[in-house]
């Protein structure tokens, strides 16, 4: 009985510790990758009327839509814009965050929403529509599903911005390196307003 | 006692808890579904934030969001302990082994939580919540036996920890990593609300974390209250037990001394009837008859004196006199007895067996207590009274002090290692007569006992 409470008390600690693990996962690690990013486009690339939709369903597209309407930018915002909301538009900007709660509250599942994306990608191809991505997360979890939609816009992006110090900063070096994309990594979300406003002005 | 009575109803009602708790588990597993439009509500708050530029919506989101993560966190917390607390998994293992298994179950089952309804959830602050609420539980079940109270503190430790994952302060350190509270810190740093956000958790944070140690405290010295009053008042009962069972001796006892002065009036009958066998005088036939017939008279007395506790009898308080002096040692050289009487004295109206036993109580005190003097003196004094007379009986023994006088009429007390009952028994005699009795004394110089007894013109106007 005694030894059985040893091994008992041996197994639990370490399955625990192996749980804490799993459910706190560490940090990625940050890119080593040094990559000039600019301050803010040198000059426009892309022209009103804009559409600004959500990529993951989190509430981060309401600030860029905040930052477009303080800006004067002519702008549709639609989290879940279709393709047919394309017509007559030249640029499509994602804000890219995944959050579970916004998928439910929108009612509908991730490949729903990646599909989606990907034919808003396809439509915008079609119309050579200019693409902004924002990615405001970086330190939340759920990272991965992040990831993937960042991985699927990003290789079609014009312009990439995105936080400093976050673990999206590894994701977004690649992407701007691979794809020779402009990058702007800022500070902090309220420093977001200069380069996306350089991309239009 | 109670103890045993606690197991009986743990027993009997141990399938009932473990239903409860597997139900707690039940309920937080479910606990995303059937409140989704309050998490929703949240987003909606934080967009709602946004549009107005208002971060007054943030701190009330902020407000939502936890709490529905505490009354989660809570839920599957009690519900685990109340298992395994039910269930013959506590039997099997020691304490720290089921410490060890209990943070093990409520991590496991916040993480499936997640896995199974895709919801976000927050391990660094429900796991540090665990950890404190773990250790108050440990603290506050082992004395207070009570899920309520356990509940009660675990919300207010797991709701404190959750407004640390608003605070973009501690997003260093990993805490707020759910999607909706990192949505809360980028809006609160975007409305310049990040300072609000910080101060609004930490305000939130430390009172509620007090607040919980403090209730824990509460409850614990409340439970421990509870416990001394009932272990009292069990004592109080036995106390009480053993005075009533050490009086039932006592009225034993008296009746034995009854019975022992029965034998003086049958010694007389049996003298006399032989006596009568032997005497062959007819004129001396009348006079052993009349005495037979006194003896038989005054047992008939005895008797009913002692069977009829309240009856009473009209009587010569100098009849009353003799007999308590016919059975006191009054031969003991130790002691210096002395008797004054007035002559007159009224007739009263009082049990006589009964109220001559009380009286030698008091003789028999006053002969058994020390005295530092070389002899010892004891005074009696029988004078009348306006009601009736009074027997004032002095001693000149070591006195009692000022604090056992108080406590004398207590059953059981006794200041010279007697059975502490004669002076509860002797004044509960004197007023069942409709009698008093009085103790005056002073340390080193002696006690003086005075009894009123009723006088039978006083009395008998009111009977």
């Amino acid at each position: 009985m005694e030894y059985k409470h040893r091994i008992f008390r041996i197994v639990l600690p370490i399955a625990l510790i192996i749980l804490l693990i799993i459910v706190n996962m560490p940090y990625e690690s940050k890119s080593g990758v040094k990559v000039f990013t600019l301050p803010g486009l040198p000059r426009p690339i892309a022209r009103a009327p804009v559409v600004i939709t959500s990529a993951g369903q989190n509430t981060d597209s309401y600030i860029i839509r905040d930052i477009s309407n303080q800006l004067m930018i002519r702008s549709f915002f639609m989290p879940q814009a279709r393709s047919i909301n394309l017509r007559d538009i030249n640029t499509l900007v994602f804000v890219v965050g995944y959050s579970s709660l916004g998928m439910k509250l929108q009612d509908i599942s991730y490949e729903e929403e990646k599909k989606r994306v990907e034919e808003l990608l396809e439509e915008a191809e079609k119309n050579e529509l200019k693409i902004l991505v924002v990615v405001l997360g970086g330190e939340q979890t759920h990272e991965d599903r992040t990831d993937e939609l960042l991985q699927l816009i990003g290789v079609h992006a014009d312009y990439l911005i995105g936080l400093r110090d976050s673990r999206k900063e590894s994701v977004m070096t690649e992407l701007a390196k691979e794809g020779d994309i402009p990058l702007t990594l800022v500070g902090g979300v309220k420093d977001i307003s200069d380069p996306f406003a350089s991309a239009f002005r | 006692m109670v103890k045993a009575e606690m197991k009986i109803h743990r027993i009997k009602y141990t399938n009932l808890f473990l239903a409860g708790g597997f139900l707690l588990i039940i309920m937080g597993l479910l606990f995303p579904v059937y409140t989704n439009m309050m998490w929703f509500n949240v987003i909606l708050k934080i967009r709602e934030a946004i549009n107005t530029g208002d971060s007054g919506h943030l701190i009330l989101a902020s407000a939502m969001i936890n709490f529905l993560y505490a009354v989660q966190s809570t839920l599957l917390f009690m519900g685990t302990m109340v298992v395994i607390f039910y269930s013959d998994i506590k039997l099997m293992l020691k304490a720290i082994d089921i410490f060890l298994l209990s943070l093990f179950m409520i991590i496991l089952l916040h993480w499936t939580n997640s896995l199974i309804f895709d919801m976000p959830w927050e391990p660094l602050s429900t796991i540090t919540a665990l950890f404190i609420t773990l250790f108050l539980f440990w603290k506050l079940f082992g004395e207070t036996n009570s899920f309520i109270q356990v509940f009660i503190v675990s919300i207010q430790v797991f709701f404190a920890f959750h407004w640390l994952n608003i605070m973009p302060f501690f997003t260093l350190y990993r805490f707020g990593q759910s999607d909706i509270n990192h949505s809360i810190k980028i809006a609160g740093i975007y409305l310049n609300g990040d300072t609000v956000l910080n101060f609004t958790g930490f305000a939130f944070f430390m009172p509620f974390i007090i607040s919980a140690f403090i209730t824990a405290t509460l409850f614990i010295s409340y439970s421990r209250n509870i416990n001394i009053m009932r272990e009292n008042y069990e004592k109080e009962n036995e106390i009480r037990n053993m005075k009533s069972k050490a009086l039932e001796n006592r009225v034993y006892q008296e009746v034995k001394s009854l019975v022992h002065d029965l034998k003086t009036p049958l010694v007389t009958i049996r003298g006399l009837n032989s006596l009568l066998l032997t005497s062959n005088e007819n004129t001396k036939l009348e006079e052993y008859s009349e005495r037979i017939e006194n003896s038989v008279t005054k047992m008939s007395e005895m008797i009913s004196s002692f069977l009829y506790e309240s009856s009473r009898q009209r009587l010569k308080a100098a009849d009353l006199i003799s007999y308590i002096r016919a059975q006191l040692p009054l031969e003991n050289e130790e002691i210096e007895f002395s008797f004054a009487m007035d002559v007159n004295l009224p007739d009263i109206y009082v049990n006589k067996i009964r109220v001559a036993r009380a009286v030698i109580n008091i003789f028999e005190n006053a002969i058994v207590v020390p005295c530092i003097h070389q002899r010892k003196m004891i005074n009696v004094e029988v004078r009348e009274k306006e009601k009736g007379i009074c027997i004032i009986v002095q001693d000149n023994g070591t006195g009692i002090s000022e604090n056992e006088l108080q406590r004398i009429w207590e059953v059981g007390y006794s200041t010279n290692n007697t059975s502490g009952l004669g002076l509860p028994f002797a004044k509960g005699i004197i007023e069942d007569n409709k009698g008093e009795i009085q103790i005056e004394s002073r340390q080193g110089e002696g006690t003086k006992v005075t009894i009123l007894l009723p006088g039978y013109d006083n009395i008998n106007g009111k009977v």
